[in-house]
């Protein structure tokens, strides 16, 4: 490809002899190097070189409203992060809670939507539209709204169920219903997204495993526990792996809603990170705050992928 | 009960934690305690303090509306505007909230006075008020310098205060009838009682006054469930101790 490049005719300049610029030369010798360039500055600008600060600010104290450097104190951070720092065990196992609640109820309700959308009907197509708005809507948006329906004096939920004879809750205001009431957000929110990739698990699947076991006599309950979710658990996994990544990280909703309230009770990680770094200045804690959470997001990740390949 | 039969609360205060804390200061004030003893140690676990914490939680628990725990004063003051509690405890300057003709169901029916006087007389009114500073390490003073002086000059205070409400605390402005502009005669007045007399500590005097007010904040949510207020005070207090050693005298 090169060659021939340099065997064409060039441009008008250079068939008149006049010397080629240093920089078509350059592209010439390079090309490899100098076309990836640019976008190899964006990714260690925004991606490798942000990492990397994290972590050395992670072994640093420095409270940024005084005027003094940071100071290097090694793993002292994390140190007291698992051993001195109640707020930050109550943030992490808030999180984990958060999202295994969140992704179950996900799990659950996005498979059996798709499996539900996946008949054929009249309006599908429209009904699969209608679904997937939740998901288009901003996180803001939706937390707000939220908030409005989980007021306990004037929202719509306490009405609803009072209908059932249940309640009043006082919803997120409640430290001991706040995570669950916030997880119903997310699922709100997400379960299309399950839904989406669990369609398209779907479309994938091959007919003869039903054709032979309608033949054999099969219950669909047979079918759909023996035959469709075996051959769907590479989807669903993914599905999983990336609902439990984002929960993992949830902000939006959260700080919006509560701001880690009542209390601490809804304070995970990400939101107990951005308080240190942002409202009290703790920049080296909070970093080593977000490598912890770093960590974690990786190894709930790695594990997953190594189910998803593995025979579990 | 509200005027239109539908059930409604005695009293409406902010119970999110660090937002409270700024409110909760003129009870803890009222109450005869304060937020750090002369040698810089937490003060508000005296019996008078932890009484200011416990009466803060039981006014909202018995008699505030539900979830006050979550409550900023957007929410507080939207429930008091909306006529569904007969007390509020707040910022004077949320005034054009609660006289706004769009959302507000209340006006003409309320009464601004300052913050009551606790058991042994004492006022609880703190004077919050913002300030510009400018830092020594400012690289440029005398152009910082001039913004001040233009921007909290009698003119500006005058203008921002007849014309949109937000009071300012210059007191030749208040003298002027003109600087009164919509503020009611009752705030005003209550207003001038209160800055000669009232406390500039609306929040802790310390360097990480955000990382504080959250753990203050935390007894204040504690008392509002209805938890043991004096370990939460305590806790507040060995943890406002433990940041202070940390951020200040570096």
């Amino acid at each position: 490809m090169i060659k021939e490049m340099q065997t064409a005719p060039g441009p008008a300049s250079m068939r008149e002899g006049k010397p080629a610029s240093w920089w078509s030369h350059l592209a010439e010798k390079h090309p490899v190097l100098l076309f990836t360039l640019p976008a190899g500055i964006v990714v260690f600008g925004l991606m490798v070189f942000p990492v990397f600060y994290t972590v050395y600010m992670s072994l640093h104290s420095w409270f940024a409203s005084s005027l003094t450097t940071p100071e290097f104190i090694g793993v002292r951070n994390f140190v007291r992060a698992f051993i001195q720092d109640e707020r930050f065990r109550n943030a992490f196992v808030l999180t984990i809670y958060f999202t295994v609640l969140a992704t179950a109820m996900q799990l659950v309700l996005g498979v059996a939507l798709a499996l539900l959308l996946n008949r054929p009907f009249r309006g599908k197509g429209l009904f699969r539209s209608i679904f997937l708005l939740p998901m288009v809507a901003t996180p803001v948006a939706i937390a707000l709204v939220w908030m409005m329906m989980y007021n306990p004096t004037l929202g719509v939920m306490n009405y609803l169920t009072g209908l059932v004879g249940l309640g009043p809750y006082k919803w997120v205001s409640d430290a001991r219903i706040v995570i669950p009431a916030l997880a119903a957000v997310d699922t709100w929110e997400w379960t299309p997204l399950i839904t989406l990739i669990t369609l398209a698990g779907l479309a994938t699947l091959p007919l003869e495993p039903y054709e032979s076991a309608l033949i054999d006599g099969a219950t669909p309950a047979q079918m759909f526990w023996r035959i469709t979710l075996p051959l769907l658990r590479p989807t669903i996994m993914v599905a999983l792996l990336f609902r439990s990544i984002d929960c993992l990280k949830t902000f939006d909703i959260i700080y919006v809603m509560t701001a880690g309230g009542p209390g601490f009770a809804s304070e995970t990680l990400n939101v107990y990170t951005f308080q240190v770094g942002l409202f009290y200045f703790h920049i080296g804690y909070a970093s080593s705050l977000l490598v912890i959470l770093f960590a974690l997001v990786l190894g709930v990740s790695l594990v997953l992928i190594k189910v998803r390949r593995g025979s579990w | 009960m509200t005027d239109d039969g539908q059930p409604g609360f005695g009293i409406a205060l902010r119970g999110k934690r660090a937002a409270a804390t700024s409110q909760f200061a003129g009870m803890l004030h009222a109450m005869g305690s304060t937020w750090l003893t002369p040698g810089r140690e937490p003060a508000f676990t005296s019996d008078e303090g932890v009484k200011a914490f416990d009466m803060w939680g039981r006014l909202l628990r018995l008699y505030g509306p539900p979830g006050s725990e979550n409550n900023h004063w957007y929410e507080a003051s939207s429930i008091f505007s909306q006529g569904k509690a007969a007390m509020f405890m707040d910022a004077n300057s949320l005034f054009p909230v609660i006289e706004d003709p769009q959302k507000s169901k209340v006006i003409g029916k309320v009464g601004y006075v300052l913050f009551p006087r606790g058991p042994k007389g004492q006022y609880g009114s703190t004077v919050a008020v913002w300030g510009l500073a400018m830092p020594k390490s400012s690289k440029n003073q005398k152009p910082a310098w001039l913004f001040m002086q233009w921007a909290t000059a009698k003119a500006q205070v005058m203008n921002l205060q007849s014309e949109k409400g937000i009071l300012g605390c210059r007191e030749s402005v208040w003298k002027d009838p003109k600087g009164k502009g919509k503020v009611p005669g009752d705030l005003s007045e209550s207003l001038m009682q209160g800055s000669k007399m009232g406390t500039p500590l609306w929040n802790p005097p310390v360097v990480a006054v955000a990382e504080v007010r959250d753990t203050v904040g935390a007894a204040i949510v504690t008392s509002i469930q209805g938890g043991d207020v004096r370990a939460a005070v305590n806790k507040a207090a060995t943890d406002m101790k433990r940041i202070m050693a940390e951020t200040e005298n570096k």
